[in-house]
Formats: C-alpha cells, structure tokens, sequence
C-alpha cells in the first residue's frame, strides 16, 4: 500500500519523509509557508489535483496519504492574492482533513480525535492540557532514534537525539503514528490523555530493508511501551538491570535509594547503602553521570544514596558485567545513576516528611554539645577548632617537644570543652526536597533547560547496644545507647542546551552530610581498672561532597559519529572533628573516675580528643567516539575513548588526651589528684585546670609505635578502550575489547617526632599497568528471550588509607585499624552465563551462573585477638574463588485472569543467588600461620541473597513489600577461623503504601522499614565465658586452631544463640514515615 | 532536629500543612523549617562531684567501737580507736550518725555541708573517760585559705609518769639547705606552748609555716621538732631535749596539706634503763 504519494510522482515517499526531516532541521531560516500569498481558482476537481495546483503555485512540499484525500473533490472558489492558510482552509473545510506546516512542509492529515474530543484548537479546549511524552527507539538495539516523526492528528513532532518527543494536548484519546527514515510505522492506539497528566509512550521502531512503503504495525499504546521497555533490556551490551525515569515516575520514591530497591539484584541497605549479587562495597561502584563518586562514609567504600531526589533521576543502570568503555573498578555491580539533563516537562515537586523510629521516640537523646547549624549539616565552631585550622597544631607539637608546659597550657586552655553528655530529647525525621526543572523549546529544535533540586534531611535514632570483649569489657543492653543523629543537605543543578546533533550539559551536585554518633555504655572493666565501667564516645564525621562536570554530545556529519566528552571536577572532605571519648571508672578511695595519668598516656584509655581531617580533590577527563557502520546488511559499532583521573588526597590527625601536666609526679600528682577527684568529665576540661601542675592535652596516639599522623596521595589513571558491537549473525551479538588502565599511585606519610614535633616522611609509589578484556556474545533465542556469555577482568583497587601506617583507633570496637604499605591492587576475571526472558512490559526472568576468580584481593584481617582487643589490618589474600547461581524475575499477576485489570498492576519480583567460596593466603609468609587456604567466603560476601517484593502500583494508591535476607558474611577476617566476625543474617521486611490525592498532584507515602525489628549481631564461632573476670573464650588450644567449629556446634558455622560468643548486639527498631509531595 | 522542632508539635505541622495545600510562598515553609531547626542546648546531664569522705576515731580511754552512716547509707560498721575509714562519697550534704557497733543505739550525729570535691575528714575525738560518753566531732571543712599557717594541739597521755603535771613544749624548725637537702644549721622556733597539762587536750597554736624556704621549694617541709620542759622547773623532761644526730622528737609534721589545718598529736613517753623517750604521734588531722 501506498502511504504517502507526492504531486511528483518520481518522487519515494522515503525522500518526502528526508525533505521533511531536513526541513525540520533548517526551518528557522525559512519564511511561514501559510502566509504565503496565491492566486487560484478551483472548480470542483479532485482534492488531489486541487492539492497539486496549489503546490506548483507555491513551490511548497506538500505531503499526504493518498488514500486519504481520494474520495474529496475541491469546492468551487476563487482565492485572490490569499495566504494559502486561507485558501487550504476553504479546500479542506468539508472534508476530515487538517493541514500543518511543519518547518516549511505542508502535511495535510486525517484528524484523529474520539467522539468525545475537542478540538485542541477551538476556544472549548481544557486550560489545562495533558501531555504525551516518550521515547523512540531502535527495536535491534534499544537505541534511542533521533528525528522520528511522531504525529497526532494534525500536529507533529520530531524525537530528539535522545530519542525524546513530547506533546501537550488537551485531554482525549488519541492515535500516534511514528515513523523513521528506514525504519517501519506504527500506529499506537488508546492513549489517553489527562488533564495535568502525562502519558508515557515509548516506541520502538524495527529497521526496514529494501522496502519503499512502509508497513504500518498496529498496536496499543500499553503494549508498546511494554515492548520498547524489554527492548533496551534485552538488547543491553551487557548484564545489567536498571530503571528508567518512566519507571520511576510512576512509582512514590522520593531518593534514588528508595528506587534503588525496585531493581533486581540489589539489596538496599539502612536505607542508603546497596549491595550487589551479596557482595560487599568494597566490590560495588557508582558512578553519578558517569564519573566515578569517592565514598561519602567514613573508613567504608560506599555511597549513601539517599542523597540523590528522584525526581532528579534520569535512569539507573546496574551492570552486572563489564564493558571496556565502563570504570573498571568492580566486581559485584556498577551502579550508574544520571539525573535528568532535559526534562521532558517543566516540573515543580516539594516534598515534605517526618517519621519515627519505634525505638526512639518518647526517650531522652543524648549527645555533646552541639553546634547551632548541626541540623544542617555544619558542626559548630565548639567541634571544628582543629580541623578549621585555628589550632597551630605545628606550634602545639614544637611546645610539646620543648616540654615547654605553660605554652601547652595556654594552648591547652584554647580547646573548647565540649565534654558533657546533654539531653536534647528525641526528634522525629525532618525532611524536605524542593526540585523544579524548566524546558525552554528554541528554534530549529533547540532545547535549553535547567533543573534544580535542594533537599535536607534530618533523623535521629536510638540504638540499644550489647558488647561483650571476653577478659576486657562487657557492656550491658539494658542500659548502654548508641545515639545516632543524622543531616544532610545537598543540592543539585543541571544547565542543559540540545540542539538535534549537539548537546551541552554542566551539572553540580554537593552533598553535606553530618552524623553524630554517641555511644554511652555501661557495664564492667577487667582491662586496666576492674570496677564498674562507664564508656561514652561520641563520633563526629562531616561530609561535603561537591561535584561539577561538563559534558558534551556531538553526532558528527552524515557518518552518524557520535563523539562525547566530559570534564569533572569533585572535591570532597571529610571531617571527623572534636571526637571525645570518656572512659568513667567507679571511683575508689585512691582512684577517680578517669585516669588522668598513666605510663603511657594513650588513647585507649582516659579522656581523650581526636581530630582529624581528610580531602580529596578528583579531576577527571573522558572522551569518546562511537562509530556505526554497516556491514553484511547489519549495523555495528567501533568505540573507543581514553580516560583520565587524578586525585590528590590529603589527610591530617591529631590525638590528644586530657593528662596530668607535671614534671615529676612525686611532687605534683598529690595536689592535681585532689583538685581533680571526683570531678565529671566536662568539669575537669574547663579551662581552668589546664596549668602546669594539673592538666593539659597531651599529644597521643594508640600506642608507642610511631605510626603515620598525616598522609597525601596523588592518584592518576590514564585509561584507554577499544571496543566493538558486533552484529555476528542476525541473533548474535558481540560486545567486546579490552581496556588498558595504568595506575600511578604516591603515598607520603608524615611522622611527628615526639621529641621535636618535627615531622619525618615516608614516600611509597606504586604504578601498575592492566589489560582488562571483556566480551559479552548475546544470542537471540527469539525475540523475548536471550542467552548470554559474559567475560570480564576487572578490578578492586588498595585506596591511599589501606596503603597508609596510620593507625586510626576505633574506639567502640576497641579495635586499632592499621594500613599496610605494600598492599597489592586486587583483580578479578568474572564469568556469567544467563539465560533472560522477558515476557512482558517491566518484566523479566533470568538465571545466572558467575564465576569470579579474586587475586590479591584485600581484606581486613585480625590475627591479635586475645580476648577482646583487637589489631585489625588490611592485607593481600592470595586468592580466592567464587561461584554463584543468582535467579531474577520481575513479573505482573495480569496474566492470571485477563479482565481484572488490577491484576495486571500487581508485580511480584524476586532474587535470590547462593555462592561458594574459599579464599587463600600465604599464612606462613604473611600472618606466621601453618595454614594457607580456608573454606570460607572471601570478607563481605555473603553466600546467600534473598531478595523479594509484591506490589500493587495502581494510578491512585500503591502498596509495595520488601523483604530480604543475605547470608552471614565476614566484617572481619581472621587468622584462625574462631577469630572471623560474622554478621548474622537479618530478615528484612519493609512496608510502603501510598496514596494520590488532589487530582494526583499530591502524593502521600507511608513506610515502615524493617517490620520485624530482628536485632544486629555480630558473632564468632567459638563458645565463651559468661562475661565475669577473668572470662574468656573457652576451648581454644594450639591444635585446634584451624578448626572452624571449636565449640562443636551443631549448627556449623552459622548463629547459634547457645554456643557463639557474641561480640555485638545491636537493636534498631522500626522506622515509620510519612511524605507528602506535593507537584505543581 | 533540635527541641521546639515544628513536626514535634501536632499545631505546627498542621501549620504547615495549610501552607503547603496552598502553595504560595515555598520561602515561608522552608523559613519555618529554618525554625525547626532552631539549636537548643540540651539540658547537660549532671554528675555530682564525689569527693573523700575521711572518719577518724580516736579515743584515749575509751573502748566504743563506733558504727558510721552517711545519708542513710552504711559507711563503716566498726570503726575502732585508732582507726579511720577513707571512701567516695557523693552529695551537697552528708548527714553522718554515729551508732554503736554493738548495739546500734545512736550516739550523735552531724549534717555537713560537702559542695565540690574537696576531700572531708571528720575526726571523732573521745578523751573522756567515761564509755558512754559521745565523742567531739571535728570537721575539717574545705577552705579556700591558701595561707601556710596550721594550728597544732597536744594530748599528753603520761600513763608512763614520765611528764611532769604542767609540761612547756616549744615547736622548732629545723631548716635544711633546698640544694643540698642537709640541716643548714638554722633553726626557727615557732610557737611554745607553756603549760600543757597530761590527760587534757591543750589549746591550739599556730604555726606560721610561711619561712619555710625549703617546703616552699620541694613542697617537702623542713624539719619540725619540738622540746618538752617541766613548765614549773624549766628544766628539760628526760627525753625532751631536741638531739640534732638523732631527731628522736620530730613533731610529725612530714607533709604540706593544703586542706589541713588542724592537726592533734598525742604525746606519750617511755621509760628505759637508759632514760626515757618522748614520742609524738599524729591521731587526727582536719
């Protein structure tokens, strides 16, 4: 059938359709075609020949379906020096036809439209349109398509180069057609549009050979969709699962980590943290618009997702495996977040939510002093007195050196005191977010938008907290709290400009994060001074994280190069200012509650002050070329590009101790102990008692090893990527080539000498090169379902921390953390095979196998475990190898009885993969043990992960439950296997239901996380004594060492409440929390 | 977020509430969000100082054993002669009876006042001869004097018949060179005390401690002695004399205590073939 026919009948409707589109592309130099004046006379002929008078007079483009316009014949007129607005007005006046100018192209159309629609012209049109939006994309490749036609009665547009279109109509049902040079026509029927709504429609469009008329394939808007949704599944280079702003949209989420948890594979961790396949974050990385994001926590490798608004998101995209033109830096998953460069549609959402924690509320909160803008982030000015560098640390350590006391005093009198725990009572969560974006349509299809977001939360929460140290400590539930108070701020930009062939984009993101955590505990001592025990530590850590990036996209000529490019800057600090620790003892006739002098004067003991600060600056470079060619009849692709990061890091400490300030304690001690008996903490640290003779902070640190106070590290990694998309055969495709990173790593530690203050260096460098190939052969098996063979090399590199001698003490666990220099980047080869299936819209089924083999992977180790205080270091296993079976699926319940529509909104959604692992060192060499290879799951992987959800999202109330589980894992390895720290397996159920109210402009969201409350242990495999002196772990000798069940439980190496010895019980209770979002 | 925050209060939230339905100045509602999250102070959760509670017995001729209660509380169930009992205590105010051990019947008590951590020493005093008699209490309340004067007081205890019926004492200080730590050869006298009668406690004299050099240095003291004579003959009690190569009457004072301004020594003396000896102990110091 012919679609199109033109007045010229040489003329294909193929080259209409390349008129109309270059007509498009160069309309703003054109002059309005309607108001082109004629003069013509027609005398009741065929609307066709009166079509192609009109044309030949005017020397326009015309274009129609000829089926059309044949059964109308022109009325009798005669038009004078008339607009041809007016004279095809007059033509078409009696028949059912409209006409349009598109960019100098008259296309004259059916009008679609119900029964019940209005005219979009007419003065009865609806004030408030609805709106079509979408995306076109190729259905052999789920690539976007760039200058689709997309025409709705008599209106039409052209999709971007994102393959985005966008109309706003007044609320009808509708009919679409879409069609593209090459490709084939569709017809999407039932759209219907709302008022203040808008109604997604993704399109894919299949490729056309040697065909001159185009088949025009029918179907509903809702399956379109659905189908263009399995589409890019499906036709992803690699494993990945993501979600897409449609997605997103139609769900409440209100921060990308509430989203995160709706993609398959991901476990999303105290509402912020993921986990990918059950592997830990040290395996895990993201990326926000591409660039690699330092972690936003302290001493962990993770990123806080919660930071991020939704409605800023673009897409999220998890990679499974790798490509060569994807950082190269993990093993479990890429997570890929992109918020929105141009929004389909101005928008303005505020969103406003409070909340509770079950085990909070209604109960004295507890902490030190705070700073008047803490709720937002900024520690007070009490807190920053080191790191805001107003200390003269350098003139403080030269004092010290001097044993010049006086000075020390005088500077000593300087820090603030912010001892003195303070009841400032429970807050519930305070949450707000502000995002707006605004599209401004230019000429020639230019688009220039910018979208804003602000957002800043605050929570607190009690945590009731057992720690069990055999020989040492013992800390009550009863009685001892955590404390922990959270804000964050952040705001987010985006300046987008697009034109059909170029794009432009600066986006800045920064993100301030304050968390206070005040543990107050109470139990027994048998460590220095066996007596009753008092332990308060509060931990202070402030985040800003702020990240600028300009990015650019350029489709170069005719050749369809597409060249982008991308430029970064993040600088990121992270402060841990003022921690104060107070170690309280029941006072005794000759002891006071601290001990203000001792032989050494550490910091694991007394009352103690530790600053520190840490920045990072990361610049990044990338560019890259994608070239499609055609060959055999089948289109490819060449990409290749070149990466650049630099990071330059720098860290400083300091430790101080509130100590005895005398020269010879047989003279002095008498009179600073009775001035200083008896006294709480926050009185002893008034400036008063800072003399000599009494008190000062002394410089300290965890013990007399002199260990790195501060160290800087420069980083750069120049990369480099060659890839190819092969089309094989007709079903199979090749995703492959190989990256090329070189690594140049410098660390310097600086040693303060106690004697002088003089700081000594150490310079370490490391430079290594990798290949890392990569290949994913996709098989078509038919058109929803697909096998695919995965292989990647990938890596985990040391950080400047672990490499590092500093030695950081981490109170609570008693625990000293120390770096190892010398540490070896990890790799690792991953393997998968998966079979995918993908039934229908958003659903999907697959099954994996993975295999990953770790080299020198990097673990934190502890081999010093005596009883109950640790030396933990990071540290180079040999190997280790894994393998796994994940099962994945996604799908609606509308299968089961067609006609009940709600049915079909209902998704159940699971995964689940189980994993087997043995890790090997070089025990004797490195850890002076006898064993080199142990069955046991490589630090932070947990051999299981369940992973379910039910939801019902329907267009007016949603309910949504999470539930999963991950196996025990190691959060710390050791030695000999009664010394690995286990954390137990928790079930995790959340609740969400929500609602639209005010003609859906007001979203209301209600969550429970964690419904069953089951608290966090963390326990060893070994049985111990009740915790009384002396106590300790019972039945460990030199034989039995490497025996992983010492204590013979039945239960192997999982939780047995009777038998293991647990080192930490944690409970949280239940966070509740209402939303509100409000969109304008 | 801090204490008058907005969503805590039912009121305000429906405030809020009414702003966002109508959505015309996003400026006030995150003004009212600045105010949520106004800072508080917290209310600071007090310790109270503790300090050391000192009881000190002494009795000459009389056997009770006392049972001590502070605030209520059991503080020392026997508390003999001689003896004291040294613990932490804690509270402004401490109210201490004196039981007796054995049949718990009340004896006396007494409220002091204890802001602060400054040590308290209550020293009970019983130099009657009666059993049943209840003991003096002395209370050495914590000072802010600075000044290095102490007050001294004897108990001639002359169950040896070695002291005659009225006894002259002069306390005298040896000063010793702060370099050498040896007897300068210097001597100051500080106070005399003319006529102490055995079996009474004498008056109270002052010893102005301010010249010495020494305790001013090392805050060890020099070197305090006292001589004993017979204040009707003024002729030296046998033993009493000051004898530099032995310093056998060195009056006990051994070191600077700030918080001590009282001290009370029993002198008591020995006969032997060879002569006698005069020795003086410190009982209670307050």
């Amino acid at each position: 059938m012919k679609f199109f026919i033109r007045t010229k009948p040489t003329m294909r409707w193929w080259k209409g359709l390349l008129v109309l589109i270059f007509a498009t592309a160069f309309s703003n130099v054109q002059a309005q075609p309607l108001s082109k004046k004629l003069t013509v006379s027609f005398s009741g002929e065929d609307l066709l020949t009166a079509l192609q008078k009109v044309e030949k007079i005017t020397e326009l483009d015309f274009a129609f379906n000829a089926s059309n316009i044949d059964h109308y014949k022109a009325p009798v007129a005669t038009y004078t020096d008339k607009p041809l607005e007016q004279v095809l007005k007059g033509l078409l006046r009696q028949t059912a036809l409209t006409f349009k100018d598109v960019n100098g192209y008259i296309i004259i159309n059916k009008e679609v439209r119900s029964p019940a629609q209005k005219d979009p012209g007419s003065s009865t049109a609806p004030k408030d349109p609805g709106s079509i939006a979408g995306k076109v994309i190729a259905e052999e490749s789920g690539l976007p398509l760039m200058g689709a036609s997309i025409r709705i009665g008599n209106r039409s547009v052209s999709s971007d180069v994102n393959g985005y279109f966008k109309f706003r109509l007044p609320a009808g049902d509708y009919t679409a057609i879409v069609s593209h040079i090459g490709y084939g026509t569709k017809e999407i029927t039932d759209i219907t549009v709302k008022e203040n709504q808008e109604f997604a429609l993704t399109v894919s469009l299949k490729r056309q050979k040697n065909e001159l008329a185009g088949v025009t394939v029918r179907g509903s808007a809702k399956k379109e969709s659905a189908a263009a949704l399995y589409t890019r599944q499906k036709n992803s280079a690699a494993i990945s699962d993501g979600i897409s702003a449609e997605q997103i949209r139609v769900t409440p989420d209100n921060n990308t980590a509430q989203v995160l948890k709706r993609i398959s594979g991901l476990t999303v961790q105290d509402e912020k943290f993921v986990t990918v396949r059950g592997l830990s974050e040290r395996y895990n990385n993201v990326t926000l618009n591409g660039a690699s994001l330092p972690s936003t926590e302290p001493n962990r490798r993770n990123f806080a997702f919660d930071i991020i608004p939704s409605s800023m998101v673009d897409n999220i995209v998890v990679n499974k495996t790798a490509t060569p033109d994807l950082p190269a830096e993990f093993a479990g998953g890429l997570i890929q977040v992109n918020t929105r460069n141009v929004p389909n549609e101005n928008y303005t959402n505020i969103t406003i939510g409070t909340g509770i924690n079950t085990n909070s509320t209604g109960k004295p909160f507890y902490g030190l002093k705070r700073g008047q803008y803490e709720a937002f982030g900024f520690a007070g000015k009490e807190r920053t007195w080191w790191t805001d560098g107003n200390f003269d640390a350098k003139a403080y350590r030269a004092y010290a050196g001097a044993g010049n006391r006086e000075k020390m005093a005088e500077m000593s009198r300087t820090i603030p005191n912010t001892f003195g725990m303070r009841d400032y009572g429970y807050q519930p969560v305070q949450n707000m977010q502000i995002a707006m974006g605004r599209r401004f349509d230019l000429k020639n299809n230019q688009v220039m938008a910018f979208s804003l977001a602000a957002s800043t939360r605050h929570e607190e929460n009690i945590v009731n907290e057992r720690r069990h140290y055999p020989a040492y400590y013992y800390y009550s539930d009863s009685l001892s709290r955590a404390y922990n108070y959270n804000s964050a701020l952040g705001g987010l930009a985006s300046l987008a400009w697009q034109s059909k062939v170029h794009k432009l984009v600066f986006k800045s993101l920064y993100n301030r994060r304050l968390s206070s955590s005040t543990t107050d505990s109470y139990g027994a001592s048998w460590a220095t001074r066996p007596s009753a025990h008092n332990f308060m530590n509060n931990v202070l850590l402030v985040n800003a994280l702020w990240h600028n990036r300009l990015e650019g996209e350029h489709l170069l000529g005719k050749t369809k190069i597409k060249l982008d490019w991308s430029g970064d800057l993040i600088q990121l600090q992270k402060d841990q200012p003022d921690n104060r620790v107070s170690s309280k003892y029941e006072l005794a006739e000759t002891d006071s509650y601290y001990i203000l002098t001792d032989a050494n004067g550490f910091l694991s003991e007394g009352l103690t002050v530790f600053n520190a600060t840490f920045n990072e600056k990361k610049k990044s470079a990338n560019v890259n070329i994608t070239i499609p060619f055609t060959l055999l009849g089948r289109e490819h692709k060449i990409k290749t590009g070149y990466a650049f990061n630099r990071r330059d890091a720098f860290t400083e400490t300091m430790g101080f101790r509130l100590y005895w300030n005398g020269n010879s304690p047989q003279y002095e001690s008498g009179a600073m102990y009775k001035a200083t008996y008896g006294l709480p903490d926050y009185k002893l640290a008034q400036p008063e008692f800072m003399q000599p003779g009494l008190l000062h902070y002394k410089i300290t640190s965890i013990n007399g090893i002199n260990a790195t106070d501060d160290y800087s590290g420069i980083q750069r990694i120049h990369a480099g990527y060659v890839m190819a998309d092969l089309k094989l055969l007709e079903k199979l495709r090749l995703v492959g080539g190989v990256r090329l990173e070189e690594n140049y790593m410098r660390l310097t530690g600086t040693t303060y000498q106690v004697a002088t203050g003089n700081p000594v260096d150490s310079i370490l460098t490391y430079n290594t090169v990798n290949w890392l190939p990569s290949a994913n052969l996709t098989y078509n098996l038919s058109s929803k379902m697909n096998i695919r063979l995965a292989y990647s090399k990938t890596l985990a590199r040391a950080d400047f921390r672990e490499r590092s001698t500093y030695r950081y003490y981490d109170a609570n666990e008693k625990t000293i953390i120390n770096g190892a220099f010398g540490l070896k980047d990890g790799t690792i080869d991953n393997a998968d095979l998966r079979w995918e299936f993908y039934p229908g819209a958003g659903e999907v089924m697959s099954l994996s196998l993975f295999y990953k083999k770790f080299k020198d992977p990097v673990e934190l180790v502890t081999i010093d475990n005596s009883g109950g205080s640790l030396t933990n270091f990071y540290f180079n296993l040999a190997g280790s190898e894994n393998k796994g079976i994940e099962w994945d699926f996604r799908k609606s319940l509308g299968f089961i009885y067609h006609d009940w529509n709600w049915l079909s909104r209902i998704f159940i959604s699971g995964n689940a993969s189980w994993m087997k692992s043995e890790v090997e060192f070089d025990a004797a060499a490195q850890l002076g043990l006898g064993s080199n290879k142990r069955e046991r799951p490589l630090l932070g992987l947990s051999p299981y992960t369940y992973n379910g959800g039910l939801g019902y999202f329907g267009d007016r109330a949603g309910l949504n439950i999470n539930y999963n589980r991950y196996g025990r894992r190691i959060i710390v390895a050791g030695g000999f296997p009664y010394q690995d720290q286990y954390e137990n397996p928790r079930d995790v159920l959340d609740l969400q239901i929500s609602a639209r109210f005010l003609k859906n402009k007001l979203e209301v969201r209600f969550n429970i996380s964690d419904l069953l409350q089951q608290p966090v242990i963390i326990y060893q495999n070994i049985s111990v004594d009740p915790p009384v002196a002396n106590g300790n772990f019972i039945g460990r000798t030199a034989d039995n060492a490497y025996d992983p069940n010492i204590n013979k439980d039945p239960k192997g190496l999982n939780y047995n409440k009777d038998l293991d010895y647990v080192r930490y019980r944690g409970f949280k209770g239940r966070n509740t929390s209402l939303n509100l979002t409000y969109n304008f | 977020m801090c204490g008058t925050g907005a969503l805590k209060d039912g009121t305000h939230l429906s405030t809020l509430l009414i702003i966002f339905k109508n959505m015309r100045n996003i400026k006030i509602l995150f003004f009212l969000l600045m105010l949520a999250a106004c800072n508080k102070e917290g209310v600071l959760k007090e310790q109270p100082d503790a300090k050391i509670l000192w009881v000190k017995y002494f009795a000459v001729n009389n056997p009770a054993t006392y049972r001590i209660t502070v605030n209520n509380k059991p503080f020392g169930d026997s508390l003999l002669t001689g003896q004291s009992i040294r613990r932490p205590m804690t509270g402004d105010q401490m109210h201490i009876e004196i039981k007796d051990h054995h049949t718990g019947a009340f004896i006396r008590d007494t409220l002091i006042s204890s802001p602060g951590n400054k040590e308290i020493v209550v020293s009970l005093l019983n130099l009657s001869n009666n059993g049943s008699a209840s003991p003096e209490i002395l209370i050495a309340a914590p000072t802010e004097d600075t000044g290095k004067t102490i007050n001294w007081s004897f108990y001639i205890d002359n169950s040896s018949g070695v002291f005659p019926d009225s006894a002259e004492i002069k306390i005298v200080r040896l000063n010793v060179d702060v370099n050498t730590w040896d007897l300068d050869g210097t001597a100051d006298t500080l106070a005399t005390l003319p006529s102490v009668k055995p079996g009474k406690l004498s008056n109270f004299v002052s010893l102005d401690l301010s010249g010495d050099k020494f305790m001013e240095a090392t805050t060890y003291p020099a070197i305090y002695m006292y001589q004993v004579k017979d204040a009707r003959t003024g002729l030296f009690v046998p033993g009493g004399e000051i004898d530099i190569s032995t310093l056998g009457t060195v009056l006990g004072y051994n070191m600077y205590e700030e918080s001590y301004k009282h001290y009370i020594s029993i002198m008591s003396g020995i006969k032997e073939p060879a002569g006698s000896i005069i020795l003086n102990s410190v009982v209670l110091t307050y």
